[in-house]
């Protein structure tokens, strides 16, 4: 559950991350974003992970929590970079997607 | 490394160096990356390969389970000095005891009567004689007929040039951020460096963990320069230490600590992949046996498997053993089941595997209850356990850790994850999806030395030896090494049960396979060794959850349906399997080689199975 | 295996070379820088090992893990030094220079 959850925020985090990459801004957008977008888009980023991996380390402990937190980013970073290279319209939609998944997932884990 | 001597900087060294220590033993890698990614499952490969034990459903509360299985120890076994208790679990299906009769050489790690249960209803299961998945296990490290020692040495020495080829990849790489997201499809030998790059750098911790813990994991024999030049005695004295006791013990702790040991190895035994560590580390110790014999005052440093069966070993000379402990007066066996249930509310979120009673119907009882998940990776024994007086049922507080030190805090951490031990089924899966991009890794590397060759074959007009060679031998790997997994798994169904030489005569069937796709690379032209060698595996994949359901085993709806999790997930991971196959031939067929570029083209549509397969992960 | 495919430096040209074919002081040397990276290498990480182990002795069971950790990142680290450099002899005595000091400082600790 806690790996599912991990996965599909992290999906987020990582796309904004890509997303304030200039390299990949005209696949996504068709067009550059402004400096403050960027920055928005980045420190966004930055933060999601951060507090996943804090949430992960408080739940399983520093060793498992931090081992799961790696592992999981890894295939979201996997789902981003395919999104990427063959859907890269479909960006916002694989993002609607994993947050109404994690907020699914993240409700069930909450009252469960 | 220019051949004109001409300056050049860093990272055009390292690429060259990254090429040239990855190509060499490759092969090796990739068998030792893909035998070692289904390790993380070789438990249940077992359970698969062992049909017999399907029909045992584990859908009953672990209470009655539990209880069933005390049933059956008490009409068996009711005098045993030790009985173990494995319940089914994510990673079994059956109920396993095994029983510790008086009479039994303590020091035997292969003795005791071990027993498999249907766990509804207490019948006892007799299974086929086979490897199963410990093959593929021992394969990844000891490799298969010869010399365990020199195999070894083989397979450290591929791992420490995997952490070179790992190392100059990162300094190469450099654009490792700028380019995390990038891959473009259809670009030749652009998409090869892509995918590549894709499959290293997305699971690099996991590459650079279970590469640095594999050298640890055979650091004894490695490097074992520092323990020997600060320990006289060896790994056993460093353990002592490190376990923070001091080097020189009495004697006549021994055997206050015989019902420990005693208890320790029962649990070992019945794990599988234990039982196998543990019968290699008995035939590495008696090698060490007459050393150790003349030293007195070793005991059991704890911890460290392989450190313990060298002591349990090298006892044997100071005439000591448990056999000599005095039996306790009789009295009746606590109630089990309450103290599970105790240990169910203590871990809520945990599975409850083993139960180990020693001593069971006497008054000096004590059972030990252990969970799967462990808490923490950082030390060795953190693995949640609690013990009870087996009489009263009181819980006996167990000491708390003692702080770990930062090295063994790596260490632990580091081969812990390597081996997957105390992981849930989550993280194991996690681990082996990424166990599976190292193993696309080090595949596409090894395409990427042709491809990158292909068009310079292409204008001498001939393909060289050298080239040739690595172009066979990648087919030959990299398809024929899954072909040969598929008629593992399929000869274990044919193989009839009961002759002599069982295991081994599957094991043939894996290597007569492999032989097969060598030889049928080195015939065919490249190309169609390739699709013929992708549709024989795609074909083969498919056939072995129909195989499965027709001989005996438990078929995939039936396994489904009743959740039977550890045989249903072998036999969809073999679909999955066969679908990435069945499409890479479908890649290649549709895609015609016979443009200008041929050479080069040959190989485009593997690669996009490749990130095809990363898309399944 | 990753070079340099857009920007910077012009791969080297191939074709001349294949024809003249590797030059034999070229494969004595490549030979040579391999036998020292393995060998050498694993030499200097045995003496960094046994060095670190002894160097602690208020708190030897870390120290002879840690060294023994990091005996394999010497090597490792040897290995990459030993291709990265240009000269030869300077790859040597990279190697060279730290075997003996540390072989020096093994024997002062065993004293």
């Amino acid at each position: 559950m806690l790996v599912w959850i991990l996965w599909a925020i992290n999906i987020i985090s990582l796309s904004c991350l890509a997303a304030a990459m200039s390299k990949h801004q005209r696949d996504f957008f068709g067009r550059a974003l402004d400096p403050k977008q960027n920055q928005l888009l980045t420190l966004a980023g930055w933060a999601l992970l951060a507090v996943s991996l804090f949430a992960s380390i408080l739940l399983r402990g520093p060793s498992v929590g931090a081992s799961i937190w790696v592992c999981a980013i890894t295939f979201s970073a996997l789902v981003v970079g395919l999104v990427a290279t063959y859907l890269p319209l479909r960006l916002k939609t694989v993002n609607a997607i994993a947050a109404m998944l994690s907020g699914l997932l993240l409700g069930g884990y909450l009252l469960f | 490394m220019r051949i004109d001597g001409k300056s050049e900087g860093p990272r055009q060294s390292m690429s060259w160096l990254h090429t040239w220590v990855g190509l060499p033993l490759g092969w090796l890698l990739f068998a030792v990356f893909l035998t070692g990614t289904l390790s993380f499952f070789h438990q249940e490969i077992t359970v698969w390969m062992k049909p017999e034990l399907h029909q045992s459903l584990a859908t009953q509360p672990q209470a009655q389970q539990l209880q069933t299985a005390i049933d059956a120890l008490q009409t068996r076994a009711p005098d045993a000095t030790a009985w173990n208790i494995n319940l089914p679990s994510n990673r079994q299906t059956a109920t396993e005891i095994s029983i510790r009769k008086p009479g039994d050489d303590p020091r035997d790690r292969r003795g005791g009567e071990r027993l498999t249960l249907d766990s509804a209803t207490g019948e006892a299961l007799t299974a086929r004689d086979t490897r199963g998945g410990g093959f593929l296990y021992r394969f990844h490290f000891d490799l298969y007929g010869i010399d365990r020692v020199i195999a070894r040495w083989i397979v450290g020495f591929a791992t420490l040039f995997m952490f070179v080829a790992i190392i100059s990849g990162i300094i190469t790489h450099k654009k490792i951020f700028k380019d995390f997201f990038t891959f473009r499809p259809n670009k030749g030998q652009r998409s090869w460096l892509d995918a590549h790059n894709a499959t290293a750098v997305l699971a690099l911790p996991f590459h650079l963990v279970i590469t640095f813990s594999g050298l640890l994991l055979l650091m004894f024999m490695l490097m074992p320069w520092g323990i020997d030049a600060a320990y006289e005695g060896g790994r056993q004295d460093f353990f002592q230490a490190m376990n923070g006791r001091p080097v020189q013990q009495g004697q006549q702790q021994n055997q206050q600590r015989g019902a420990e040991q005693q208890r320790e190895g029962m649990q070992q035994r019945n794990r599988e992949g234990a039982n196998d560590e543990a019968r290699a580390a008995n035939r590495e110790a008696g090698e060490r046996r007459e050393q150790q014999a003349q030293r007195n005052g070793e005991r059991q440093a704890g911890g460290e498997r392989q450190a313990n069966n060298g002591n349990r070993e090298g006892r044997g000379g100071n005439g000591e053993g448990r056999e000599q402990q005095p039996t306790a007066p009789a009295a009746p066996l606590g109630d089990l089941v309450a103290m599970l249930a105790t240990a169910e509310q203590q871990w809520p979120n945990k599975t409850i595997t083993s139960i180990s009673v020693t001593n069971p119907n006497r008054e000096n009882a004590e059972v030990e209850i252990r969970a799967q998940e462990s808490d923490s990776l950082l030390s060795r024994g953190q693995q949640p356990s609690m013990k009870f007086n087996g009489v009263t049922g009181a819980v006996i507080a167990t000491p708390e850790a003692a702080a770990v030190s930062i090295p063994s805090a790596i260490y632990n951490l580091t081969t812990l994850l390597h081996m997957a031990r105390g992981a849930d089924v989550a993280l194991r899966w996690l681990l082996f999806l990424s166990g599976l991009l190292g193993t696309m890794m080090v595949a596409s590397g090894l395409i990427l030395w042709c491809v990158k060759r292909a068009p310079e074959q292409q204008a001498q007009g001939y393909k060289s030896f050298g080239y040739r060679l690595v172009e066979r031998l990648n087919v030959a790997t990299i398809a024929g090494l899954p072909i040969a997994i598929a008629v593992y798994f399929c000869a274990n169904r044919f193989v009839p049960v009961g002759i002599p030489l069982r295991p081994e005569m599957e094991i043939k069937f894996f290597f007569i396979a492999w032989l097969i796709s060598a030889i049928h690379a080195t015939v065919r032209p490249h190309r169609s060794a390739w699709i013929e060698q992708m549709a024989i595996g795609a074909g083969l994949f498919f056939i072995v959850p129909i195989v499965n359901a027709l001989t005996g085993g438990r078929a995939l709806w039936s396994s489904i349906y009743h959740q039977q999790w550890t045989v249903a997930s072998v036999d969809l991971a073999c679909i999955l399997m066969g679908t990435l196959l069945a499409w890479s031939v479908y890649k290649l067929q549709t895609k015609p080689a016979a443009v200008v570029k041929a050479r080069k083209t040959v190989e485009k549509p593997v690669e996009k199975s490749l990130i095809q397969a990363e898309g399944q992960a | 295996m990753h070079t340099e495919n857009n920007n910077t430096a012009v791969p080297a040209p191939r074709t001349p070379r294949r024809k003249a074919g590797p030059s034999r002081r070229y494969r004595v040397m490549i030979a040579y820088r391999f036998l020292l990276a393995i060998f050498g290498g694993y030499a200097l990480a045995a003496l960094v090992a046994m060095v670190t182990s002894l160097g602690f002795p208020e708190q030897q069971a870390s120290a002879t893990l840690s060294g023994t950790l990091l005996a394999f990142c010497v090597h490792t680290g040897v290995f990459i030094w030993v291709f990265m450099v240009q000269s030869t002899r300077k790859a040597t005595l990279g190697v060279l220079i730290p075997a003996i000091i540390f072989a020096v400082a093994y024997w002062l600790l065993k004293k």
